[in-house]
């Protein structure tokens, strides 16, 4: 294995990777990227201006520094496994690189380890990054001493739990190819990562939890998301060090051992049977049930319901409703039906087709869910709150697929838009629980906001369909 | 139709603005009251923050909307000044077309 044609193999990775991200959308804008990297400058002086008012007010002493670095490592690991499904997603996603890859001069270990490179490059600027204003406000509120203990708790968390990620999913991807589900690799696979955010997501506050009892108490446990800053209180920095060094010794050999055969590529679509082939919404409905995708949500939202339905809570009926995440593809998906003959409408019928497909393929899903209900009896009244976040969430979805295409299954483009729609809904959210406002005058705003979605969808279209005529007009040299 | 929809646009907008400036009144208000047992309003009277020291020791606190008449007149004034600005933005592309079609405005 040679190193240097594993670093310029990284190189080209992250270099696919910086222009497929600045090639999408409004990032096509020289204007718009100057504004945006101002706005993530802005915001991070913003949060570390916050965050050491914070520290002052809250975090007097040495103490609260490790409780808060004890914290911290528990968002760290969730934060890790997020940009760990995002960089499999968008590497899978990128299948002509891979291809490229494959004719130049490098073999398949130089290649796996190159690749294993970019994530961890990936994972770990993701990391970093999001944790840059803590960093900064420990630093500015205590001093350079901080520096260890967050180097320990941040960095050293991060690239600790990349490794056993790694090492995790190349034995799913080995299991998988050991039970000939070749075919299936990419959707188990991520199905599986999503899977485990989730769930660590929900365990997260039982840790959160259970260290603030143990700092109450007068001391911190051992929870192993915060083995580097326990370990660094008991053995000092370079004990530290030293166990991370081990750490990574045996977790990078596993991974090597472990590496799969052949680098997993996404199939795009699975077959599955749709019946009602007459109807009209019929191409929508396989649209987006052929999507290999749409079979990793239906998984996820399968392992939801279970988790809930296991641990006696009433809000499995909810599960469906993360069938939704698909939504935002429905206008790309869509958009080669729209080429076939006979087949192109106006903007109105467009629309209504979109939502009415997502509501079908999501309530043969939501059916079985909701007959459970006659074994919980209680859950029936969360019943009438799924109908309606399905109805609205579908309608929702639709719009954002509408304003952020997801041209070529982009999955920057599909993260920022969801990442956009999650801000706006929490902002809005958090003005209007601080206001008070009564329930009725929600409801109606809930009906006015939905009916407002469907409007900006259907001039949406329309808007897209005359910037294509406008683009099909202007003749090519 | 067009004009249709810039009047909703123009309602939406104005809608979001009153919503944030209610919003940011009310953390303002709640930031600056000193006083444990105290009523502050803001934003012309139409939010309010009121805690109050209750016998047992404890403080009640209340925060919420007051006068729904002056964030109605916000919301029309917000609405009619986006309405303006989205009417002489499309005059002004209007014109810069002339300008670029050579026609004499």
């Amino acid at each position: 294995m040679r190193c240097a044609n594993v670093v310029i193999l990284t190189k080209l990775f992250l270099r696919c990777f910086l222009r497929t991200a600045l090639s999408a959308g409004f990032l096509r804008s020289r204007l718009a990227r100057v504004l945006l990297a101002a706005g993530i400058l802005l915001g991070l002086a913003v949060l570390t201006a916050i965050g050491s008012v914070v520290l002052r007010d809250m975090i007097p002493g040495r103490p609260e520094l490790l409780f808060a670095l004890h914290i911290s490592t528990v968002p760290v690991v969730f934060w890790t496994l997020v940009v760990f499904v995002f960089v499999k997603v968008l590497f899978t996603k990128s299948d002509g690189l891979i291809r490229c890859t494959a004719i130049l001069p490098v073999s398949h270990r130089e290649r796996s380890a190159a690749l294993a490179l970019y994530e961890l490059g990936m994972v770990v600027a993701g990391v970093v990054g999001l944790f840059l204003p803590l960093a900064l406000a420990s630093v500015a509120r205590i001093g350079f001493e901080a520096l260890p203990g967050l180097a320990a708790s941040i960095l050293l968390t991060a690239v600790a739990a990349y490794l056993v990620l790694s090492v995790l999913h190349n034995l799913m991807v080995r299991a998988a190819e050991a039970f000939g589900l070749k075919r299936l690799v990419y959707s188990l696979t991520l199905s599986s990562m999503v899977a485990l955010t989730f769930w660590y997501n929900s365990a997260s506050i039982t840790l959160v939890r259970a260290m603030s009892r143990d700092y109450l108490g007068g001391g911190l446990g051992f929870y192993g998301v915060n083995g580097f800053p326990f370990l660094g209180e008991k053995l000092g920095l370079l004990g530290v060090v030293l166990v991370f060094l081990a750490w990574s010794v045996l977790f990078l050999l596993l991974a090597l051992l472990t590496s799969p055969a052949t680098i997993p590529l996404s199939r795009r679509f699975v077959k599955a049977f749709v019946p009602f082939r007459a109807s009209p919404l019929w191409p929508t409905a396989v649209a987006i049930v052929r999507r290999s995708e749409w079979w990793i949500a239906v998984v996820v939202a399968s392992f939801f319901a279970l988790l809930l339905w296991v641990r006696g809570s009433t809000a499995f009926v909810l599960a469906p409703v993360a069938l939704l995440s698909q939504g935002i593809y429905v206008y790309a998906v869509t958009d080669s039906l729209r080429r076939m003959p006979g087949y192109a409408r106006g903007a109105s019928v467009e629309v209504w087709r979109m939502v009415a497909g997502q509501l079908l393929v999501t309530v043969v899903f939501a059916v079985p869910v909701a007959l459970l209900v006659f074994c919980r009896p209680q859950a029936f009244e969360g019943l009438l709150l799924a109908a309606v976040a399905i109805s609205s969430g579908a309608i929702l979805t639709t719009l954002i697929a509408v304003v952020i295409v997801a041209e070529n299954d982009s999955p920057p483009v599909v993260f920022f838009g969801y990442a956009l729609c999650l801000a706006v809904i929490v902002c809005l959210a958090a003005m209007v629980g601080l206001l008070q406002i009564a329930t009725l005058w929600l409801w109606i705003g809930s009906v006015c906001a939905n009916i407002l979605a469907v409007v900006y969808s259907v001039a949406g279209v329309k808007n897209i369909m005359r910037r294509k005529r406008h683009e099909a007009s202007i003749p090519r040299r | 139709m067009k004009r249709l929809f810039h009047a909703v646009n123009a309602v939406v907008l104005g809608f979001l603005a009153t919503l944030v400036l209610a919003a940011l009144a009310l953390l303002v208000v709640i930031f600056s009251s000193r006083e444990s047992d105290s009523r502050s309003e803001g934003l012309f009277g139409a939010v309010y923050f009121a805690a109050e020291d209750r016998p047992d020791g404890s403080t009640w606190v209340s925060i919420g909307i007051q006068n729904w008449v002056v964030l109605a007149v916000l919301w029309l004034g917000f609405s009619g000044l986006a309405w303006a600005s989205i009417y002489f933005y499309g005059w002004l592309s209007a014109y810069r077309q002339r300008l670029a079609d050579g026609v004499r405005p």
